[in-house]
C-alpha cells in the first residue's frame, strides 16, 4: 500500500511538473505540490457498526468479554515487547457476541478499522475470541495483516486455533489457550520458524519448540545472535521480570530476533513497556478460525 | 499604458488559477484513477489464488472412492470458462465487470456445490490434506470479498469523482470513463463464507 501511494504520488508529481512548467517554472511547482497532496487518495473506514472501538489509550490486550482475568497484564506485557522488538503487532480481542457478524469478517474489521500493524509493513494480527455462552457456540479465530500472509498461512491459523488454542478453551481455560496459541504463532511471525516446520505434525508443538531451542543454542553459541545487525547487540542475562516459563522462550525468541527495534529492553525489564498505538496495518482478509 | 499593463497582469493571474485548477482537477482525477487499478489488480490476485488451488482440490477429492465425478467435472469446466475472461484494467466498464462476475461467481458456485458433496464423505473431510484446503478455500473467500469490498469503495471514489461538477468537465476532455462495480448478487450473502458444517 505504502508503496503504491509513494509511486502514485511520484507518477502524480511528475505528471504535475509536466502540465505546470508552461505558465511560469518558479512560483508553480509549490501550488502543483499542494494541490498534489490535496488529492492524495485516502480510504475511509467501512461503516463501523458492531465492531468496538479500541480501548483508550491502545492496548493489545482488550479484553471485552472479561475472560482473561488476571492473566491480561502478563499477556499484554508479552505482547507489547514482541511489538517493541518485532515491530509485529498482535492483538487480541474477547468479546461477549458477534453482533452477528460472521467470526472471520468481525477480525478483519477490527484490524483493518483499528489499523492493526505498522502502515508500512502490514504486519498486524488480530486473535479474536468469542467465549461459549448464552448467545452460542465459542469462536476463535486469527485474522492476519497483508504483510504476514506469507508467514502466517491461513492453514497454520486453523491449526493453531484447533489444535493449539480450542482445546484449552473447552475446559475455560482462555489464557492458557491463548498463550499456548502464541507460543506458536509469535515465532511464526517473527520468522523464527516456518510454517513447513509447524505444519508437519499437527499438534506437535514440542518438537518445534525443541528445534526452536536447539537452533537458538547453536546460533548463540556460534555467535551471531546479532546476525541482522540492525538492532543492539543481546549481551549479558536481562531480568525480564516476568518470571513464568513464558519468559525463558520469549527471552530466546527475543534474542534470535535481535530487537528490530534497539532498546526495547530497558522498558521492558521494569515491566512497563509502553504501548505506542496501532500503526495504520491493512488486511486483506486473511486466516482462519474454529469453533467449539 | 499603465493600464494595458494591469490588463495582461490581471489576465495572466486568472490563467494562472484556471491553469492551476485544471491541475488539481486532472490530479485528482489520474489519483483515483491508479487506486481503481490497483484495487482491480488486487480483485484478480485473489480471484487467481482461487483458480490456483483447485487442481489441488480436484486431486484430492478425485482420490475419496466413488467420488460423483459430475460434480468435479463442473468445477473444471466453470474454472477454465472463468481463466477465459480477463478484463483489461484500462477498460474496466460495467459490462466488463460483470461479465467477469458471472463467470467468476459460477466458479464459485459450482465449487460450493463440490464442497456440500464432500459432506458425504467423512472420511475425506477427516484427512489433514483436505482440512487445509478448506482453511486455504475459506481463506481466499475471505480474501474475495474483502478486495472486491475495496475495489468498490475505489471506483464509488472514482464514480463520484468524474460525475460531479466541475471536474465531470476535466473527465470528458481526459476521457475519464464511470467504472463498474461488482453487484452483491443472488446468493452473494451465502458465497463468501463457505460453511463446512463444522459447527456442532
Amino acid at each position: 500500500m505504502e508503496k503504491f501511494t509513494m509511486q502514485l504520488m511520484e507518477s502524480v508529481f511528475r505528471k504535475a511538473g509536466a502540465f505546470v512548467r508552461k505558465p511560469g517554472k518558479r512560483l508553480f511547482p509549490g501550488l502543483a505540490v499542494a494541490s498534489v497532496l490535496l488529492f492524495q487518495p485516502f480510504m475511509l473506514p467501512a461503516a463501523a457498526q458492531g465492531v468496538p472501538q479500541p480501548s483508550s489509550p491502545p492496548r493489545l490486550v482488550n479484553d471485552f468479554a472479561g475472560i482473561l482475568a488476571q492473566s491480561a497484564p502478563g499477556i499484554e506485557r508479552l505482547l507489547r515487547s514482541f511489538d517493541d522488538s518485532t515491530s509485529n503487532q498482535v492483538t487480541v480481542v474477547t468479546v461477549s457476541d458477534l453482533g452477528g457478524y460472521d467470526p472471520a469478517r468481525f477480525a478483519y474489521e477490527i484490524g483493518e478499522q483499528w489499523g492493526v500493524g505498522n502502515r508500512k509493513h502490514d504486519n498486524g494480527i488480530v486473535i479474536l475470541i468469542k467465549p461459549k455462552n448464552a448467545n452460542g457456540n465459542g469462536q476463535a479465530y486469527i485474522a492476519v495483516g497483508y504483510g504476514l500472509e506469507g508467514a502466517i498461512p491461513d492453514a497454520v491459523c486453523k491449526r493453531i486455533v484447533e489444535d493449539e488454542m480450542i482445546p484449552f478453551f473447552r475446559n475455560g481455560d482462555y489464557a492458557g489457550g491463548l498463550l499456548n496459541g502464541l507460543k506458536v504463532l509469535l515465532p511464526l511471525a517473527a520468522g523464527e520458524i516456518s510454517a513447513k516446520e509447524y505444519m508437519p505434525s499437527s499438534g506437535g508443538f514440542i518438537a518445534v519448540f525443541l528445534a526452536f531451542i536447539l537452533i537458538v543454542l547453536v546460533v548463540s553459541l556460534v555467535g551471531v545472535a546479532s546476525k541482522k545487525g540492525k538492532g543492539d547487540r543481546f549481551g549479558g542475562p536481562h531480568d525480564d521480570g516476568i518470571g513464568s516459563g513464558l519468559g525463558t522462550w520469549w527471552l530466546l525468541s527475543s534474542a534470535m530476533n535481535g530487537g528490530h527495534h534497539g532498546g526495547s529492553w530497558g522498558s521492558f525489564s521494569n515491566g512497563s513497556g509502553s504501548f505506542g498505538g496501532f500503526g495504520g496495518g491493512s488486511f486483506g482478509g486473511g486466516g482462519a478460525g474454529g469453533s467449539w | 499604458m499603465k493600464k494595458n499593463v494591469g490588463c495582461i497582469v490581471a489576465l495572466l493571474a486568472v490563467l494562472a488559477v484556471v491553469a492551476v485548477w485544471f491541475v488539481k482537477m486532472y490530479n485528482g482525477l489520474v489519483a483515483k484513477d491508479e487506486a481503481v487499478s490497483s484495487a482491480w489488480s488486487q480483485v484478480e490476485n485473489v480471484y487467481q489464488r482461487r483458480m490456483d488451488l483447485i487442481p489441488n482440490l480436484v486431486n484430492t477429492v478425485k482420490g475419496a472412492a466413488g467420488f460423483e465425478q459430475s460434480t468435479l467435472q463442473e468445477v473444471v469446466a466453470a474454472r477454465a470458462a472463468a481463466t477465459q475472461v480477463k478484463v483489461d484494467p484500462s477498460q474496466l466498464s460495467e459490462e466488463n465487470i460483470a461479465r467477469f462476475q458471472q463467470a467468476q461467481d459460477a466458479l464459485g458456485s459450482s465449487l460450493s456445490r463440490l464442497l456440500v458433496s464432500v459432506e458425504r464423505y467423512p472420511d475425506l473431510k477427516a484427512t489433514q490434506n483436505f482440512r487445509d484446503l478448506q482453511a486455504q478455500l475459506e481463506g481466499t473467500e475471505n480474501r474475495i470479498s474483502v478486495e472486491r469490498q475495496k475495489f468498490n469503495t475505489a471506483v464509488q471514489s472514482f464514480n463520484t469523482a468524474v460525475r460531479r461538477f466541475p471536474r465531470n468537465i476535466v473527465a470528458g476532455m481526459f476521457g475519464f470513463e464511470k467504472k463498474g462495480y461488482f453487484e452483491a448478487n443472488e446468493g452473494a450473502e451465502a458465497a463468501p463464507v463457505v460453511d463446512f458444517g463444522t459447527q456442532e
